[in-house]
C-alpha cells in the first residue's frame, strides 16, 4: 500500500541523505526546506515500495545535475520540475506513472522527492545509486542490464531541453555541457524504464533507510555514536560505519570544472601527527594518509565528513578551521561487484 | 612601561556589567541595571567603576562593548523593525520564497513585504535576469508609503559579483535617503539562503543599532572618555571597530565573552561553561581557552525553530531560563517557566522588591542562595511550586550540559564552570549530583558575574584582508603560486591587526575563504584572510 510522508519524515530522510552523500549530492538542508515547505503547503509526497511497482509501469529518474555550490546559491525554480516532466511525457507520448530518485544521497535525494511532489508522481522507496554519485551514467540499471533509452531532458525554469545519446556515457557528456551552459545547475529527468527493470536492477528501500539513519541521528543520545549508527543499520544492506580520522581542516582547494565542484580537503589530526587528503568530485571519493601513501577509503565506500555536532557536511559546506570527524560506510552488495567498480572507480585512483 | 588600560562592558538584558583593567589586574568592578535607554545604565557602570579608584578616566586606552542585546531581540522577537526583503533572482530561486522557514513570530515582526524580482547572475558573471528596476522602484514606494526603515537585499551570486546589489541600493536611496540598507555580500558567503537569512536579521536589528551606538557615542563622550578607542565584540569573539561591524556579527559575542572571561576567572582551558543571564542561559565549550566553533550550520533563534546562517560563532545551545524568568501556573497546576523574561524589570516585577511576577531570581532567594529584596514577600507561595521549580530549573540545564558533552569530545573529564549574573541561582551541589559523569566537579568563580565584560575585555582583535588573485598551477604560467598569495594576503590581514591595535608576536591566522570568479578569465579567484591577535 502507498503511504504519504510527514513534514518530520522529510526532516529524518534529510539527516539520513547527508550520511549517504559521501559529501555529494548537494547541502541537504536545501533539499529538506524546500520539500518540507512544499509539503506544509499542502503538496503530497506518496511512496510505494519498490516490489509493488507493476511491470508495464512507466518509471523516471528524478533530481538536480550540476555542482552543488551551484545549486545552494542559485535555488531551482518553482516551474522546471514540471517543465521536464511535461517535455519527457511528451517526448515518449505516455504518461509517466513513478518517480525514482537518481540518487539518494545529498540534496538530490530530497530534491527527488520534491519533483515527485509537484508533478503528482508516486514517488518509489528506491534509488539508482545507493548513494551520491558525480556522473548519472553510474547507475544500477546501467552496470547490469544497459539501458533502453538514453534520454534526458534538463530544464532551468527559463529554458527547458531535451538530448538524447548512443548511451548513457554520451548523455552524460552531452548533459554536463548542456548543465554548464544552462547556468551549471539544473532539473534532470532521465533513463525512462518499466517497472519490471526497475525492480531487477534499481536499490529497494533508499528512502526508508534515509529514514531510518536519521531519525537514530536526531535521537542519538548514546555518547558513542558510531556504536549506536551500526545498531540502526543492522538489518540494512548498509554497515559497518567507521571512524577513520578527526581533526581539523587545514587546508581546501576547491574548484568549478565542468560543473563538478572538483578538490580536496586536507585534515590533520589533533596531535598533529597524520594528515589526511581527501578528493572530492562532487562527491569524496578517497581518502588517503599523507604520512605513508596508505589508501584509507576509495569509492563506492561511502566517506562522510562530519562535524562536532555528528552533522554530515557536504563538500561544498567544508571551510578552513573546522573541527570534523571522518567516518566511512559500506555499501549495499550492488555496487560492490567487479562490473559495478569497473564503471564507479576513477581509473587514475587504481594506478 | 605604562599598561594598556581598558574597560570591558556587557549589556545584557537585565544587568550591565563593567571593568575596568590595568594590563590583566582587575582594577575595578560594576554593576548596574539594563535600562529601558541601555546607554543610561551603562553610563552608570561606567560612573561606578572610577567612584573609589584613584585612576583618571584619561588613561583608559579602549572601551570594548559585549552585548547579547540583540541576540534576545531576536530570541524573543521584540524590538526588530519591518524589513523590505527583495531577492534579485527571478526565474530562479521561485522554488522557495525568503523567509519560507522562519518561526512564525520572527516571520510576523519582519516582514510581509518581501518578493523575488528579476535579477540575479549566473556562476559565469551572466545575467540570470536584468535587474527590474521598474518593480524595485514600486517596492520600494510602497516600503516608503508603510514607513519601512530597513531593507535586504540578496542577490543570486552577489559574493562573486555585488554589482546588481549596490545598483540596487541606489535605486531604495534614491526613493527613501534614511533607509538603512543590507546588502547580502556584505554579510555572508556563498549559499543564498543563508546569507538571505543573516542579511534579513541584520536589517531587521539595523534601526535598534543606531539608536545603540548614537547612545554610546554620546555616553562616552559624557563620561569624558572620548579619547579611548570603541570596540564591538563579534561572533568569534574577536573586537571589530563600530564602523566596521553588523549587527548580526555581534550575534554570538555574549557566549564568546563568558567563555573567555570563565576561562580567566576559573583558570582553566577545558571546561563546559553555563552563562546564566537574566533571560537566557547559554552553554558552551571552552577548549584550549577559547570556544569551540559551531559547525558549518548557525541556528538563529529558539531551541524549536532555527533560522540557518552561515557566519562562524561559537557552538553553543541556548535555553530561555534566565533570573528574569516569568514563572506561570496554569488552572491545572501546570507550572512554565519562561519563555517570556521580566528583563531589566526585575527590580521592579519579581516578586522579593514588591511585585507581582513569579521569577526564577524568587525561586532562588526562598532556597536560601540569594540574598535579595525582602524574602518576606515570598511566603505567600506555594512550597510545593518552589521545589518543583528549582528541580526543573537543574534538570534542564544538566539536559542541555549533558547534550554539549555529546559535542565536546574530551578524552578527560572537564570542569563546570557556571559564570553570568545568574550564576548563584544554581546550587553547585545538586549540579554535581545530577550530572552523569565527565564532569570533573562544578565551580562559580570569584566574579562569576561579571566573565561577560571581562571577556570582552581581554578579547582579540582582528585583522581583515581581501583581494583578488590569479593562482598559477605550472612553473611559467601566468599569476602567483597560491602557497604565495595566501602568503602575501597573510601579511596584509597582518598589518591591518597591529594598525587596530593587535600585539605583532600573538597574532595567528583565523579563517582563509576562497571563492573563485569564473566569469573572470584565468583562474581568478577571491581571497579573504582573517588573522586575530591580542591587544597591546
Amino acid at each position: 500500500m502507498p503511504y504519504q510522508l510527514s513534514e518530520i519524515d522529510i526532516l529524518d530522510i534529510a539527516l539520513g541523505t547527508g550520511f549517504l552523500g559521501s559529501g555529494g549530492g548537494g547541502d541537504t538542508k536545501i533539499g529538506e526546506i524546500i520539500t518540507k515547505n512544499a509539503v506544509k503547503r499542502g503538496a503530497k509526497v506518496i511512496v510505494e515500495k519498490l516490489q509493488n511497482v507493476p511491470d508495464e509501469a512507466l518509471v523516471i529518474a528524478v533530481g538536480a545535475m550540476g555542482a552543488p555550490t551551484v545549486l545552494a546559491e542559485k535555488l531551482p525554480s518553482k516551474e522546471e520540475s514540471t517543465d521536464a516532466i511535461k517535455k519527457m511525457e511528451e517526448f515518449l507520448n505516455e504518461k509517466i506513472d513513478y518517480a525514482i530518485p537518481a540518487e539518494i544521497g545529498g540534496t538530490n535525494g530530497l530534491y527527488g522527492i520534491y519533483i515527485a511532489s509537484q508533478t503528482q508522481k508516486i514517488l518509489i522507496d528506491a534509488d539508482c545509486m545507493g548513494r551520491a554519485f558525480p556522473e548519472i551514467q553510474m547507475v544500477t540499471p546501467n552496470i547490469y542490464e544497459g539501458i533502453e533509452e538514453s534520454v534526458a531532458v534538463l530544464a532551468n525554469g527559463k529554458e527547458t531541453c531535451i538530448l538524447s545519446a548512443e548511451n548513457l556515457q554520451e548523455l552524460e557528456l552531452l548533459a554536463r555541457q548542456k548543465t554548464t551552459e544552462m547556468g551549471g545547475t539544473v532539473t534532470i529527468v532521465y533513463m525512462p524504464m518499466r517497472g519490471k527493470k526497475a525492480r531487477q536492477c534499481c536499490v529497494p528501500n533508499s528512502i526508508s533507510v534515509a529514514q531510518k539513519v536519521g531519525r537514530g541521528v536526531r535521537n542519538n543520545t548514546h555518547l558513542n555514536l558510531m556504536e549506536n549508527m551500526n545498531n540502526i543499520l543492522q538489518g540494512t544492506e548498509y554497515g559497518p560505519l567507521e571512524q577513520i580520522a578527526f581533526g581539523k581542516i587545514i587546508d581546501l582547494k576547491r574548484e568549478l570544472e565542468r560543473s563538478f565542484n572538483m578538490g580536496w580537503v586536507l585534515i590533520e589530526s589533533l596531535d598533529g601527527e597524520q594528515v589526511i587528503k581527501i578528493d572530492f568530485q562532487n562527491e569524496n571519493l578517497r581518502a588517503v594518509n599523507l604520512k605513508n601513501g596508505e589508501v584509507l577509503a576509495l569509492v563506492p565506500k561511502i566517506i562522510t565528513i562530519l562535524d562536532n555536532e555528528f552533522k554530515p557536511l557536504s563538500c561544498e559546506c567544508l571551510r578552513i578551521g573546522l573541527d570534523v570527524s571522518v567516518a566511512t560506510l559500506q555499501v549495499p552488495e550492488i555496487l560492490r561487484t567487479k562490473k559495478a567498480l569497473e564503471l564507479l572507480v576513477p581509473k587514475h585512483f587504481l594506478a | 612601561m605604562q599598561k594598556y588600560v581598558r574597560i570591558g562592558i556587557d549589556v545584557g538584558g537585565t544587568n550591565t556589567d563593567a571593568v575596568l583593567l590595568e594590563g590583566t589586574r582587575i582594577v575595578a568592578i560594576a554593576k548596574t541595571n539594563t535600562t529601558s535607554d541601555i546607554t543610561d545604565g551603562m553610563v552608570a557602570a561606567i560612573e561606578k567603576l572610577f567612584e573609589h579608584e584613584t585612576f583618571t578616566k584619561h588613561k583608559v586606552d579602549a572601551i570594548m562593548i559585549g552585548t547579547t542585546h540583540f541576540v534576545n531581540s531576536v530570541l524573543q522577537a521584540k524590538g526588530l523593525n519591518e524589513v523590505l526583503i527583495v531577492r534579485l533572482a527571478k526565474p530562479a530561486t521561485t522554488a522557495l520564497e525568503p523567509l519560507a522557514n522562519w518561526p512564525e513570530s520572527l516571520q510576523a515582526a519582519v516582514g510581509e513585504y518581501h518578493e523575488i524580482i528579476g535579477g540575479g547572475y549566473e556562476y559565469n558573471g551572466k545575467e540570470i535576469a536584468e535587474l527590474d528596476r521598474k518593480r524595485l522602484k514600486e517596492l520600494a514606494e510602497l516600503a516608503q508609503a508603510n514607513s519601512i526603515k530597513a531593507a535586504a537585499i540578496t542577490g543570486v551570486f552577489a559574493h562573486v559579483n555585488p554589482e546588481q546589489e549596490n545598483a540596487a541600493y541606489e535605486v531604495l536611496k534614491s526613493i527613501s535617503p534614511e533607509m538603512q540598507i543590507t546588502l547580502s555580500h556584505k554579510v555572508g558567503g556563498l549559499s543564498l539562503l543563508p546569507r538571505e537569512n543573516a542579511a534579513i536579521l541584520n536589517a531587521a536589528l539595523t534601526v535598534q543599532f543606531k539608536h545603540f551606538y548614537n547612545g554610546i557615542k554620546t555616553a562616552t563622550a559624557n563620561a569624558d572618555l572620548s579619547q579611548a578607542t570603541l570596540y564591538f565584540s563579534s561572533n568569534d569573539g574577536t573586537l571589530e571597530n563600530p564602523q566596521d561591524i553588523f549587527p548580526i556579527t555581534t550575534y554570538g559575542s555574549g557566549p564568546s565573552n563568558s567563555m573567555r572571561g570563565a576561562a580567566v576567572l576559573a583558570k582553566v582551558a577545558d571546561a563546559i561553561v553555563v552563562d546564566v543571564g537574566g533571560t537566557s542561559t547559554d552553554v558552551g565549550i571552552l577548549k584550549n581557552g577559547f570556544p569551540l566553533e559551531s559547525g558549518y550550520e548557525v541556528k538563529v533563534g529558539n531551541e524549536a525553530e532555527n533560522i540557518v546562517c552561515n557566519f562562524p560563532a561559537p557552538l553553543t545551545r541556548t535555553c530561555a531560563l534566565g533570573g528574569g524568568s516569568k514563572i506561570t501556573v496554569d488552572a491545572h497546576g501546570n507550572i512554565k517557566v519562561g519563555p517570556e523574561s521580566v528583563g531589566y524589570q526585575l527590580k521592579n516585577e519579581a516578586i522579593v522588591f514588591g511585585g507581582k511576577t513569579l521569577t526564577v531570581t524568587d525561586i532562588a532567594v526562598a532556597k536560601g542562595r540569594l540574598q535579595l529584596g525582602n524574602p518576606d514577600y515570598l511566603k505567600a507561595i506555594d512550597q510545593t511550586i518552589i521545589d518543583k521549580v528549582d528541580e526543573f530549573m537543574h534538570f534542564k540545564v544538566i539536559e542541555i550540559v549533558n547534550l554539549i558533552l555529546l559535542f565536546a569530545k574530551c578524552e578527560k573529564d572537564i570542569p563546570l564552570i557556571l559564570v553570568g549574573g545568574g550564576a548563584h541561582l544554581f546550587d553547585q551541589q545538586i549540579l554535581a549530583s545530577l550530572s552523569a559523569g565527565k564532569i570533573s566537579y562544578v565551580e562559580i568563580p570569584q566574579h562569576a558575574e561579571n566573565a561577560n565584560a571581562l571577556g570582552a575585555a581581554v578579547a582579540k582583535v582582528s585583522g581583515n584582508f581581501n583581494g583578488v588573485f590569479q593562482y598559477s598551477n605550472m612553473i611559467g604560467s601566468k599569476g602567483v603560486p597560491r602557497q604565495e598569495a595566501i602568503k602575501f594576503a597573510k601579511l596584509r590581514a597582518m598589518e591591518n591587526a597591529i594598525a587596530k591595535g593587535a600585539h605583532p608576536g600573538t597574532i595567528e591566522e583565523q579563517e582563509i575563504n576562497e571563492t573563485p570568479i569564473n566569469y573572470l578569465p584565468g583562474n581568478q579567484t577571491k581571497l579573504h584572510i582573517k588573522v586575530i591577535g591580542e591587544m597591546k
